[in-house]
């Protein structure tokens, strides 16, 4: 193993599949999920919505970190069954977790509707589902990609802390090739691989928002 | 031909008893003006005219089709998706607009009749420019909310609810989110929809537009009608002693 440019730049690629992929499986999954943890915090069933908030409080409350641990090794520690893949329970921590922060957000984009947008709806005869797909959902979409935008970009650091649990993802394998060649500057190199795609995701980010600003 | 009938509407707010037997009746092509002091249940009572609100008792009656029965007292209303349907017969313009923001001028005044009415688009818009028209917003069918004034946006909301053809439209305080010298332009056009024979109830605080263009005023005061008739001699010859003070202190 040398510490050439090229070598370090082609693990750190081939590490960089388990950030993507955890950063792609969070997204996929918990932006939906995080929709029924928002219907499930506003259901009229009191113990439901009071349970779920809760359930928000805690993941919102504690650090990521802890929650990955627990989802690696409480298995084991309760059950006895050691997790067999621990890239599939990081990403089930990250999705929970990340679902927590996304029904806040669509919380706060469903409460900042006016009721007269609804009450317009009814007066017009327009039904629930019309209502919500036709007026409210274009509406809250456009208020919550903002606030989306920063938790996904903060989702790209996070994705760092799936190292915790010995996922290869590319800072841990810097942090290898560091310990074997004692060449320190690879570890800061992945630097520039969060940065390249944070700022991708920063400038797509902006081309939606640009795309919903036709209107206030 | 009789549009609307109501009787004896009451709706009670928690401990608070907001409107105490409302009854009256509206005729084809007629404009009432519900003119009263502000918290005398105005605004509620064309809520539960436009079905936004439930009355506890009394019974509506819109365009011959008797939407709200009183059943020993109690107000009886069709199911959700029923009422929705018979509710379509009347509309209602908001103090504060309520446009859809993110939809165009055209759109705003085409998403119900397509979605509720399914009319197909070309024959939604045709019927939108022309009441667009009508309303003197021709040149503005592309714009979006935002770039409207309040009168302009008054004006969309106006053809909005127009295009719905509704059999009575309720207007709340139509002109009282806007500038002074805004409310002129929507007032007009609400004056060239009596003259086009659209029936109307306008509650206002503009006296003077109040008894030029209604046929007939009512004055709710504290949840009681306490006198009607024809706009005219009510607001220039008030009988009762509340009427009177209320009609002096708007003057002033
Ligand atoms: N949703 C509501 N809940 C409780 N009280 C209400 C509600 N809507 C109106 N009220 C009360 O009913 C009374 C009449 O209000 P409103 O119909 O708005 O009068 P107006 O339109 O004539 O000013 C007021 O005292 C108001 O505070
Ligand atoms: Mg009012």
């Amino acid at each position: 193993m040398t510490s050439s440019f090229w070598n370090v730049t082609q693990e750190l690629l081939g590490a960089s599949v388990y950030t993507l992929g955890l950063f792609a499986l969070t997204i996929i999954f918990a932006v939906p999920l995080g929709f029924v943890v928002y219907l499930l915090a506003t259901c009229k069933f009191k113990p439901v919505s009071a349970l779920t908030k809760v359930f928000i409080w805690i993941i919102r409350g504690t650090p990521l970190m802890l929650q990955i641990i627990l989802f690696v090794f409480a298995p084991g520690l309760i059950f006895g069954i050691a997790v067999s893949n621990r890239f599939i329970w990081v990403t089930v921590a990250f999705v929970i977790n990340y679902s927590a922060y996304f029904a806040e957000i669509y919380r706060g984009g469903f409460e900042s509707i006016p009721v007269g947008q609804y009450e317009a709806c009814k007066i017009l005869g327009m039904t629930k589902s019309q209502t919500f797909f036709k007026v409210i959902l274009p509406q809250v979409i456009k208020r919550v990609v903002p606030p989306m935008g920063n938790e996904i970009i903060t989702l790209v650091k996070d994705t760092s802390l799936a190292n915790v649990v010995g996922i290869t993802e590319i800072i841990i394998t810097a942090n290898g090739i560091t310990n074997m060649t004692g060449a320190i500057w690879p570890i800061f190199y992945t630097g520039v691989f969060y940065l390249i795609f944070s700022g991708v995701l920063t400038l797509a980010l902006r081309f939606v928002e640009k795309k919903l600003d036709y209107y206030r | 031909m009789e549009i609307l009938k109501v009787e004896n509407i009451n709706k009670t707010f928690d401990d608070l008893h907001v409107l105490k037997g409302v009854s009256f009746c509206m005729n084809k092509g007629e404009v009432v003006a519900i003119i009263g002091s502000s918290g005398g249940g105005k605004t509620t009572l064309l809520r539960c005219l436009t079905f936004l609100e439930k009355a506890d008792c009394g019974s509506i009656t819109i365009d011959g089709d008797n939407i709200v029965a009183d059943v020993e007292g109690k107000s009886v209303y069709p199911n959700d998706e029923e009422l929705r349907k018979r509710a379509l017969k009347v509309g209602l313009v908001f103090q504060d607009f309520n446009l859809f923001p993110h939809k165009s001028v055209l759109q705003n005044c085409t998403l119900a009749p397509t979605s509720v009415l399914k009319l197909d688009k070309a024959q939604a818009e045709e019927n939108a420019r022309r009441v667009l028209e009508q309303v003197g917003l021709s040149d503005k069918v592309d714009a979006y909310p935002y770039q409207l004034s309040g009168g302009q946006k008054q004006r969309v909301a106006i053809a909005r609810a127009l295009c719905m053809n509704p059999s009575l439209l309720c207007f709340d305080e139509p002109t009282s989110a806007l500038d002074p010298e805004l409310t002129a332009e929507v007032l007009k056009v609400i004056k060239d929809l009596k003259d086009h024979g659209v029936t109307m109830l306008i509650v206002t605080h503009e006296i003077d537009f109040a008894r030029e263009v209604a046929d007939t005023a009512i004055f709710l005061d504290n949840g009681v009608i306490l006198e009607q008739g024809n706009a005219k001699e009510l607001i220039d010859n008030p009988k009762n002693e509340r009427t009177k003070e209320f009609l002096k202190k708007i003057a002033e």
